[in-house]
């Protein structure tokens, strides 16, 4: 294993032709890049398949990172295009049945961290608030997800989402509060 | 508006990134208006809210699947097809034209030499091809067809 290594080394060795590191880095990102995409499509197949295809676009496109910018900051908006792009394709296909998504999602079974597991939602506390993270809007979506579940810095989402420092703390705002009315507006209350 | 002001504050206070003063400020406000500290209150929770939602785990044939994909992507990355798809891929347009613009002038440079080749006009030539001068342009129906002809002039 390459625990100690960073992950702009791992890229680098990659780029020189070293698979070991590829797949270094698909294990310490793989389940990272599946909850970003699961929050974002709230589909868990969609999100696995588009989690596959972010590491093969890794793979393909290694020699396109350059070290100006953290890997994971590469990774995160690779992941976060072929999202918005899929989003897209499926709107176009599918504005007959805008609850389709969400009603294939409730049918699939993932698993739960067991480290402590009183400290999580319950399944329907979590549905809620997933169809309500869902039901906002693309780029308030984006940025909540990327700032208060993947915890990234205000640094990283700027870059990845190439807006300036400013828009992304006032967006982070902005959305939040339309969370809250959403969530209001579904009848969760706070106890 | 003083109002949106402090809804522009909410994130930074609930991270506390706001300096003393600022926050002493939205303190304050928060005591004058009671919706208003609802709002903080609830989006405070739904922070809290948000760390707890389960996190999902990718399945275990996840890096098999991944790597069945890239092995048929490196064993399909000599055929005929992949090669023309890289020879057109965006990346390689300002080579191809590149390439096309020397081809073009190349093969229209050659065409520009083999044109002389086929007509050399020099003063030499002109010397050794046996020639007829006609002064009469009416005559020229009269010369044999395969004799090389200089027209010097028409005067009636």
């Amino acid at each position: 294993m390459k625990n100690n290594i960073t992950d702009e080394q791992l890229i680098k060795q990659f780029q020189e032709g070293d698979r070991q590191s590829y797949n270094e880095l698909v294990f310490r990102y793989k389940d990272k890049i599946l909850n970003f995409l699961y929050r974002f499509v709230y589909d868990m197949d969609l999100a696995e398949d588009l989690a596959q295809e972010t590491f093969l676009k890794v793979y393909l496109k290694k020699d396109s990172y350059r070290e100006i910018s953290k890997f994971s900051t590469w990774m995160y908006t690779i992941a976060s295009n072929l999202a918005k792009t899929e989003l897209r394709k499926i709107k176009r296909r599918k504005t007959y049945s805008i609850s389709e998504i969400s009603d294939v999602d409730r049918e699939v079974n993932f698993f739960v961290e067991d480290e402590n597991p009183d400290d999580k939602l319950d399944d329907n506390e979590s549905n809620i608030l997933h169809e309500s993270i869902f039901e906002l809007e693309e780029d308030f979506r984006t940025i909540i997800i990327l700032r208060e579940i993947q915890e990234l810095s205000y640094e990283n989402i700027s870059k990845i989402l190439k807006l300036p420092l400013g828009t992304v703390k006032s967006r982070i705002n902005r959305g939040k509060l339309k969370l809250r009315d959403i969530l209001v507006n579904k009848g969760v209350k706070r106890i | 508006m003083n109002c949106d002001k402090y809804f522009n504050q909410i994130n930074d206070y609930l991270n506390n990134e706001l300096d003393a003063n600022s926050k002493k400020e939205f303190e304050n406000y928060l005591k004058q208006d009671s919706e208003f500290e609802k709002i903080v209150l609830d989006i405070k929770t739904n922070d809290i809210l948000l760390k707890k939602l389960p996190l999902v785990k990718t399945k275990s044939n996840f890096i098999i699947n991944l790597n069945e994909k890239i092995d048929e992507y490196e064993s399909n990355k000599f055929s005929f097809s992949s090669i023309l798809n890289d020879l057109f891929s965006k990346n390689n347009t300002p080579k191809l034209v590149g390439v096309l613009s020397i081809f073009v002038i190349v093969s229209f440079s050659m065409f520009k030499i083999s044109d002389l080749d086929v007509l050399p006009i020099s003063d030499n030539n002109l010397l050794e091809t046996p020639q007829i001068a006609i002064n009469d342009a009416d005559s020229l129906n009269d010369m044999e067809n395969d004799m090389p002809i200089l027209l010097i002039g028409n005067e009636k």
